[in-house]
């Protein structure tokens, strides 16, 4: 339950009193991109590139590079270069762009079609609807949980790597199979979830540039498709589209428009925030998540406790059921009872008793997005400058057989840069901080009913967020 | 139509799944699949038969009649070549027999070598051998050596100080620098050669590198080489009153291990033939309670390191220098470093000591760009001035195994002022934003009026 | 069958086949006169693979050591006077040598890898002409 309290004498909202929120630049104005996005062969051709790239990874996790994970191609590719460029760029600034060149569902659609370019009816598979009740974040959010448990393997052993992808590639085909268009992709892959939060501090969104044309359009052909591209397979209804996080950038809508109506546009990071559409405690507790998943990962991985790696490499089981534990209830109720303390501590601060502890709740916890985003970002940093270098031995010798392809792979590991780590981390935290603090303050506004409520409101959250990048400061570099 | 759909569907997700499950398993085969050697061999064993025929150690020992009756194993040697310099000849072969009479043990060691090598002169070494024993009962969990499951002894005969013990020969150079290693650069552990007593120099080390003469010597050795045929007596009592340091010998299965040098082939010091653990299997006397009972309590008090004893084993001899660096010492083993974190202040001198109890470590230290790595007995150091301040990570830098990545430590120049611009910068932030939140309102509250 | 699906199919077949295929012939190119692979992994890892290997005296062998390991490991032939020196994980040393004297030569690793690290060696067999 909201109210927004749209004051006409009120400027219009910047970010950080800067960038207006409605700021936009339409890139599909360029010609060259708009003949791209709705080409047939966009985005096939860029999949079938990254598919190599993943064949590669895979046939090295089963014949070759099966020592330690730092001098193996796919445990590189996927954990130095991939997870940092989705952590770095790809989400933070082109939004679900990886799903879009997403090598892994594409084998599953291809069969569900039974087509790889062209647009047609009748292809394989059972075309169920997916059950409702799963029909939201819970099941990737437990999935990529559980994913964490093991961590300790997948990023160290190749074949751990192996099975996970091709895990994934099996799992994309028995539902596609099963069920309809982009089922697994929308409500299974462990990675579009966080993809799909964290989509919404993106700087692009793909939306309609002029609603009222779709508004006369009777027949939505971006929903059922045309000859030239098929309905939505994200399950969306792209003519009214107004959050990225569901949006899996598949560029069918650009092809199926007859009106040439989608554009891809630049906004200011973060605008989706205050979309109230589909907001629940399945996306809120995705943020937390991924915030305690951010703790973890650094404690257990970059830290200097070695008990802990013991626990986490599983040296005993019992030692990694105490990991396992800790992270679970860690995730799962402790950062949530915080964050509830303080949910209500603003609720009880703004004095409005309309207004639901439910909501509060629930959209506040928004604002740990732009923070949550940084401390990726800062945590990435720690893994690319010391370990980037290995990247440069594995893509010359990605079987560990003794090839030479570019001549680097006597390159030995060198840190880049690591005088410059712990501020640079310190600088993303507190540039996540801002961004939060800002979107914290909206976020109140638009869920307290007036602005004084909203105010006292804030204030709580001013506090959490500040407790919070203090935290990861201190862990980072106190 | 329908059922042929379902059918095509179904035998889909079985394809799929079988090929995954095809591939894994020959994945997990290629990497974890058995080699010709993958079960870790079992160590060889000795009885050692208690008889009470006590041997005196004169010129006959080596050829006394109850050698002949004793168990024998043949020792399989190898090359030394973790430490350099190696040997270039291998002692293929060395015969070990072994009894005791309840208060003294005997152990004869017996190899090939063409040519007795005894007189020591510049470019001319001695023929040798040796026994290594830890101090912790039982069999051995694991084949490295020199004291990384618990002190070890070793009793090194040399042909030279034997014939000067038993025969009066003349005094060898003592220049010789036989099993010290110089384990670190400038930093060799404390030597000296006494007149000897003994013909066998009974040692203690905790780890590679830190090999130690004792400064009571009660192992006595006498060798004799005949038809090409070095024989080597050790003797020694079975218990001693010094439990921290010597082995204490007692019925039951306890590891041994033996090395032998071929003066002829400039063997010396590292540059030796080696044998893996053999477990010797020592036969209990018909003992009265009374003696079962002191027996455990030697036991029990031999088990434990003294903490004191291996600190002062480790640490090195210094020279004392007008401006010195302060020396941390940190000890790697997989995936830890202990200390784990150091604290140092602005601007001090600090030389860091790399040891590694296990594999090859290394240690690279952010920030300050500078690298060192270890194995077991060698030490790496690196001296550099903390000039900058705030906290930087600390890695392993030799692949050490699958967790290698995350070994890290954290060092700490005091103050962290990164740290305390960050706290003071985000404090600051939000009391602005606070402050500016109330003003917002006061105006509201002033134009609504 | 038109153009475009001959094109599509190619692709298809140009980024997951083609490369697998590409990947095992270059592979199989590179080590067409090589002896023999010794896999070097700690011995309760598998020790060297394989353990024992029988070349002929007088002729010129061309090894691969490739450590598969998660630790360093050395490889030597101190009889012959051979010694690889460190190999990282993951990586890999060629040696190539003419052995004259037929014999039994051990070789070992030359790093402390393991707890087990003394029993990681193998013999080298050179028969006579």
């Amino acid at each position: 339950m909201t109210t927004e309290t749209q004051e006409p004498q009120e400027k219009k909202p910047k970010l950080l009193g800067l960038i207006p929120l409605d700021w936009r630049l339409d890139l599909t104005a360029i010609k060259p991109i708009r003949r791209l996005f709705k080409s047939r062969w966009f985005p096939l051709l860029a999949i079938m590139v990254n598919l190599f790239i993943f064949v590669i990874i895979l046939l090295s996790g089963i014949v070759g590079g099966l020592s330690s994970g730092n001098y193996s191609f796919g445990i590189m590719f996927v954990w130095i270069l991939w997870w940092v460029l989705l952590m770095m760029l790809l989400v933070p600034g082109l939004s679900r762009t990886w799903c879009m060149v997403c090598p892994l569902p594409t084998v599953g659609e291809w069969l569900q079609r039974l087509r790889i370019l062209g647009v047609g009816e009748g292809g394989l598979g059972m075309n169920w609807k997916w059950p409702r009740r799963l029909s939201n974040m819970w099941l990737m959010n437990i999935l990529f949980l559980a994913t964490t448990f093991f961590s300790g393997f997948f990023t160290v052993k190749p074949l751990a790597t192996f099975i996970l992808l091709g895990g994934i590639i099996v799992l994309a085909i028995i539902l596609s199979l099963l069920f309809e268009k982009r089922s697994f992709c929308l409500y299974v892959c462990p990675v579009s979830g966080f993809q799909g939060l964290y989509a919404n501090m993106a700087m692009t969104e793909i939306r309609v540039k002029d609603p009222e044309i779709c508004r006369k359009h009777k027949i939505k052909t971006c929903e059922v498709g045309n000859k030239n591209g098929y309905g939505c397979p994200w399950l969306l209804k792209p003519h009214e589209l107004n959050r990225n996080t569901y949006c899996g950038m598949c560029l069918e809508c650009f092809k199926t428009c007859p009106f040439d109506n989608m554009a891809m546009k630049v906004r200011p990071p973060g605008t989706d925030l205050l979309v109230n559409s589909k907001r629940g405690l399945d996306e809120a507790w995705k943020g937390f998540i991924m915030l305690g998943i951010a703790v973890m990962f650094y404690v257990a991985m970059m830290g200097r406790w070695g008990f802990l790696k013991d626990w986490v490499r599983a040296e005993t089981l019992e030692g990694w059921l105490k990991f396992a534990g800790i992270h679970a209830v860690m995730n799962l109720l402790l950062i949530p009872a915080v964050f509830f303390v303080f949910a209500l501590l603003s609720k009880l601060a703004s004095g409005a008793r309309e207004t639901s502890l439910r909501s509060v709740f629930v959209n506040l916890s928004y604002s740990l997005i732009p923070m949550g985003l940084a401390a990726w970002v800062a945590f990435s940093f720690g893994f690319l400058l010391p370990n980037g270098s290995y990247l440069l031995h594995v893509v010359s010798d990605p079987f560990a057989w003794g090839w030479d392809l570019f001549g680097t792979a006597g390159f030995p590991w060198t840190p880049v840069l690591t005088a410059w780590l712990v501020p640079l981390q310190f600088v993303s935290l507190f540039a996540g901080y801002l961004v939060s603090l800002d979107y914290g303050y909206k976020l109140a506004c638009q869920t307290y009913i007036d602005k004084a409520a909203a105010i006292r409101g804030f204030l709580p959250l001013l506090a959490f967020l500040t407790l919070v990048v203090i935290f990861f400061g201190w862990l980072y570099g106190g | 139509m329908n059922r042929r759909r379902t059918l095509i569907v179904v035998g889909l997700v079985a394809l799929s799944i079988v090929v995954f499950g095809a591939l894994a398993s020959y994945g997990w085969w290629h990497r974890y699949g058995p080699g010709p050697g993958v079960a870790v061999q079992a160590f060889p064993r000795l009885g050692v038969p208690y008889l009470p025929r006590p041997l005196e150690m004169d010129d006959r020992v080596a050829a006394a009649p109850v050698w002949a009756e004793l168990p024998s194993l043949d020792v399989r040697m190898m090359h030394q070549v973790t430490e350099t310099p190696w040997p270039t000849e291998l002692i293929a072969q060395v015969r070990v027999r072994a009894f005791h009479d309840g208060r003294d043990f005997y152990c004869r060691l017996e190899w090939a070598d063409a040519q007795a090598n005894i007189m020591t002169a510049p470019g001319q070494f001695t023929d040798a051998c040796a026994l290594a024993m830890p101090l912790a009962n039982g069999p051995p969990s694991q084949s490295i050596m020199m004291g990384f499951s618990s002190l070890v002894n070793f009793w090194h005969w040399r042909a030279d100080l034997d014939a000067e013990v038993w025969n009066g020969a003349a005094a060898s150079s003592p220049a010789y620098t036989d099993h010290l290693n110089p384990f670190e650069d400038k930093e060799v552990l404390a030597v000296t050669t006494p007149k000897p007593t003994t013909a066998v120099t009974d040692m203690l080390a905790a780890r590679p590198g830190s090999l130690t003469r004792k400064d009571r010597q009660a192992v006595l050795g006498r060798g004799g080489w005949r038809d090409g045929r070095w024989c080597v007596v050790f003797k020694r009592a079975m218990r001693t009153d010094d439990s921290q340091t010597d082995v204490q010998i007692q019925p039951g299965l306890r590891a041994a291990a033996f090395a032998a040098w071929n003066g002829q082939n400039k063997d010396r010091g590292a540059r030796k033939s080696i044998s893996d653990w053999v477990i010797l299997d020592i036969a209990a006397p018909p003992a009265s309670p009374a003696d079962s009972r002191a027996e455990s309590r030697t036991a029990r008090s031999a088990g434990r390191i003294p903490a004191s004893l291996l600190g002062g084993l480790l640490a090195g001899v210094s020279t004392a220098e007008p401006e010195r660096p302060r020396e941390i010492t940190i000890v790697a083993k997989r995936f830890e470093f202990n200390p784990s974190t150091i604290t140092l202040r602005h601007g001090e001198l600090v030389t860091l000591r790399l040891e590694s109890l296990d594999v090859t470590h290394g240690l690279y230290l952010d920030g300050y760009d500078v690298q060192t790595k270890a194995r077991p007995g060698v030490v790496g150091k690196v001296t550099f001035r903390a000039d900058k301040p705030g906290r930087f990570s600390f890695r392993c830098s030799e692949t050490c195994g699958e967790f290698h990545p995350y070994m890290i430590g954290y060092l700490s120049v005091t103050p962290n002022s990164p740290f305390h611009v960050m706290v003071l910068i985000i404090i600051a932030t939000a009391v602005l934003v606070a402050a500016g939140m109330f003003i917002i309102r006061l105006r509201r509250k002033r134009t609504a009026a | 069958m038109n153009f475009k699906t001959i094109l599509v199919a190619a692709l298809v077949l140009g980024c997951t086949v083609l490369p697998v295929a590409a990947v095992f012939l270059y592979e199989n190119y590179r080590t067409r006169d090589l002896t023999a692979d010794i896999i070097a992994r700690a011995p309760e890892r598998g020790n060297f693979s394989p353990q024992k290997l029988t070349v002929p005296a007088g002729k010129e062998v061309k090894l691969r050591i490739l450590n598969n390991d998660t630790v360093v490991h050395g490889f030597a032939i101190p009889a012959l006077g051979i010694d690889a020196g460190e190999i990282k994980a993951g990586h890999v040393v060629f040696l190539t040598f003419t052995p004259n004297r037929p014999g039994a030569f051990d070789f070992y690793c030359t790093r402390w890898c393991s707890e087990f690290h003394l029993q990681m060696r193998g013999v080298l067999e050179v028969s006579g002409p």
